[in-house]
């Protein structure tokens, strides 16, 4: 994983106005967002945003500090390196056929018309890196990925809300 | 018990001890100001909603409690802008009750519609919106604790006027419940607390910091002590005047950009500096770089974010300052060597002479005679600019929140306003403001709010005929190019005064000040004094941008 790189974990309300102070907090601290997921938690009224953002392990404390301070925020956790598995997703259209593309890559497909094929990739960043850049040979349309999803290795490491 | 929204409001307000409230209606508040009618609170009508809210700040930082103000939506709000944002940089607790175009309206650009939450995001501590009155009493009870709580700050509360006149229940027992606020901080003898006194007693060289914190906390009394136990020369920040007395043997004055040479050659040489509830600013630590180099650095804010944020300390310590510091003072400590009280002792002596122009209406003078011709507990309000600094150096602040200024933000009208709200935090008691003349025009229109409430309001304008700061950069570091600065306006400020009703008078020497000094004693109300002072003084000591504190300017010429 990109060391200079940091995911926090942020419990927070479920409200629009949670969202525009969490996001302005990181904005006005100088905090690049480079990814971000917003869900649901087992918690009705409690959200959970990860927040991926280029920086160094002072630069997570910082945004952690911050964010800390955001009324609507419940628990801000660094969820970055070896304790804790991630998943990214990337939904990739291809103009080929679905029978070209070697089986050894893991993609699933989605759906697959006349001149085009929706592949799915998922999995650690690098494999999903890795996928997008193979494709690139049979003529990406379009790719978009999203995540992370993380998730603490042990169980019962999740924090309660 | 069934009333209206608006009733509802003020009875909010009550429960939660507003007893001055400061604004000017407007259409999304009607409902709100008819049932003010009958408020235990007084609501002053101020001119401007930027100094209605400067004047809920002057009110919190001499009373400790959140000062309070109500102003309508649209442009009412945006003009709240500067004073939420000046209160949040200076960590202030207030309340602002904002109208709201009616529910049904908002996201049509009715009139007067603005993005009261979005607007405000950057620039409050919290901010409510009130979409239905069924949590009313819980988010006022939420709204005042969280502005007082831990770090202080503004919050503002948004109420659509359709919902000012709903009726609707107000359930008894409005201030009791839970309120969610989060308790930071932790007092005790925490290993980092048992570390600090630890450094503490090792330390030759010891020295004490003191920011706005240390007042928030009402831990004057317990730094006073911790400073004679270590025998620790205390400088403050500008915000931290007053935490500690100006006049006490260990006082060092202001440290930073314009701070005294003893402030700032202590903190060059200190090998502990102990800073309590400062941020470290930069015009307090000069260049990083070189700030606190021979110390051990104890940095104690109950604001864990600030901890690292700036300068990098060796013990960093989430507390409150008052529990710190009395934690410091329980426990049993060794003699000291005096021989370093004595060297900064000596470098207020080498620097005793006041950095100014030879001959003349000193603004420094100005300020000590000003000082003297009043009482110690009587607050000074200070604008923003040469004044400001003049202020900061030469008045001498006794007691917590006596010294008053907009530090974090530097707002420019700061002053007169926020001296209104000082006044009636003290009982409607006499109170100091020091204002430059651009900065004084700037909330000008606060002089018929002074003149109304009777408001017993010392103006002092230093009149430099520019805008002094920025000329004093020009000439240092633009090579006298002075570039919209030199204004040399014919603003004549008696008859200005005259015109509001108040009486006024001019002055340009100090035997002169001091016959208007005897005659301000006797006015009763609102009085106004413009003291001519030389376009050229300059403030020095002076640290230059980027410079270490130990490398000031102590008079023009240094460069
Ligand atoms: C609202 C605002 N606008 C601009 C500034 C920038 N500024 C800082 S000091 C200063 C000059 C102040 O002039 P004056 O009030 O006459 O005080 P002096 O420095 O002359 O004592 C200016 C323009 C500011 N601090 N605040
Ligand atoms: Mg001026």
């Amino acid at each position: 994983m990109n060391v200079s790189e940091k995911r926090l974990s942020v419990l927070a309300a479920d409200s629009p106005e949670a969202f525009l102070r969490l996001t302005g907090v990181m904005a006005r601290r100088g905090f690049r967002l480079r990814g971000m997921s917003l869900a649901k938690t087992m918690h009705p009224g409690v959200v959970r945003y990860t927040l991926v953002f280029p920086g160094d392990d002072g630069a997570a404390e910082r945004a952690v500090l911050n964010l800390r301070k955001v009324v609507d925020v419940l628990r801000v956790e660094d969820v970055s390196g070896e304790a804790f598995r991630e998943r990214w997703v990337a939904l990739i259209r291809c103009a080929c056929r679905a029978c070209d593309v070697p089986e050894t890559l893991p993609l699933r497909v989605l759906e697959e018309d006349a001149d085009s094929v929706l592949f799915e990739a998922s999995g650690d960043r690098e494999t999903v890196e890795s996928c997008i850049s193979a494709m690139a040979s049979f003529g990406i349309g379009d790719v978009i990925r999203g995540g992370p999803f993380v998730m603490p290795l042990a169980p019962g490491t999740e924090p309660p809300v | 018990m069934r009333m209206t929204g608006a009733e509802m409001v003020v009875r909010l307000l009550e429960a939660n001890g507003a007893t001055h409230v400061f604004g000017i209606p407007g259409g999304s508040v009607i409902p709100l100001y008819d049932a003010f009618s009958d408020a235990r609170f007084t609501h002053l009508l101020m001119r401007h909603e930027q100094a209605a809210v400067h004047a809920a700040d002057g009110f919190a930082r001499v009373s400790g409690r959140p000062g309070v103000c109500v102003c309508t939506a649209g442009p009412g709000f945006t003009n709240c802008l500067t004073g939420l944002a000046t209160a949040f940089a200076d960590s202030v607790p207030l309340v602002l009750v904002c109208g709201q175009v009616a529910t049904s309206l908002i996201g049509t650009d009715a009139f007067q519609e603005a993005d009261v939450f979005g607007g405000s995001l950057s620039v409050v501590k919290h901010s409510f919106m009130v979409r239905d009155l069924a949590g009313l009493a819980r988010t006022f009870r939420s709204a005042f604790g969280i502005a007082g709580e831990g770090r202080p700050g503004p919050v503002l509360i948004e109420i659509p006027v359709d919902l000012q006149r709903e009726v609707g229940d107000l359930p008894s027992g409005t201030t009791d419940g839970e309120c969610p606020v989060r308790v930071s901080g932790r007092g005790g003898a925490t290993p980092e607390l048992r570390e600090a006194l630890r450094l503490l007693d090792a330390a030759e060289r010891p020295m004490f910091l003191a920011g706005g914190g240390v007042m928030i906390s009402r831990a004057s009394e317990a730094l006073l002590s911790c400073a004679e136990r270590f025998q620790a020369p205390v400088a403050t920040t500008l915000l931290g005047k007053g935490s500690f007395p100006g006049s006490h043997p260990l006082s060092l004055g202001m440290a930073g950009m314009h701070g005294t040479p003893q402030a700032n050659l202590a903190l060059s040489e200190a090998d502990v500096i102990l800073a309590v509830g400062t941020r470290f600013s930069d015009r307090t630590t000069g260049n990083t770089g070189f700030f606190g180099k021979a110390a051990a650095v104890i940095h104690i804010d109950i604001d864990a974010s600030e901890i690292g944020k700036v300068v990098a300390p060796s013990l960093g310590i989430v507390a409150d300052a008052g529990d710190a510091l009395r934690f410091l003072n329980e426990c049993p400590g060794r003699r000291r060597d005096p021989s370093w009280v004595a060297r900064t002792r000596e470098w207020r002596a080498r620097y005793a002479a006041p950095g100014m122009m030879q001959g003349g209406f000193h603004p420094g003078d100005i300020v000590r005679r000003i000082r003297n011709a009043f009482d110690d507990v009587v607050p000074l309000v200070a604008d923003v600019g040469q004044n400001q600094m003049w202020a900061a150096q030469h008045w001498s602040a006794e007691h917590p929140g006596t010294f008053l200024t907009s530090g974090g933000l530097g707002t420019m009208g700061y002053a007169l306003p926020a001296a209104v709200g000082a006044s009636f935090a003290a009982g409607l008691s006499p109170v100091v403001c020091v204002a430059g003349d651009g900065g004084f025009l700037m909330n000008v229109q606060e002089l018929d709010t002074c003149v109304r409430y009777a408001v017993p309001i010392r103006i002092f304008i230093l009149n430099n005929g520019c805008l002094g700061m920025v000329r004093q950069w020009q000439e240092l570091f633009r090579d006298g190019r002075y570039s919209q600065t030199v204004t040399g306006s014919p603003c004549d400020y008696v008859r200005l005064a005259g015109a509001f009703g108040i009486p006024g008078f001019s002055c340009s020497s100090l035997e002169g000040l001091d016959s208007v000094l005897s005659e301000v004693a006797s006015v009763e109300g609102p009085v106004l004094v413009e003291c001519r002072i030389a376009q050229e003084e300059n403030v020095f000591p002076m640290v230059p941008p980027g410079g270490a504190l130990g490398d000031f300017l102590f008079r023009a010429g240094d460069a």
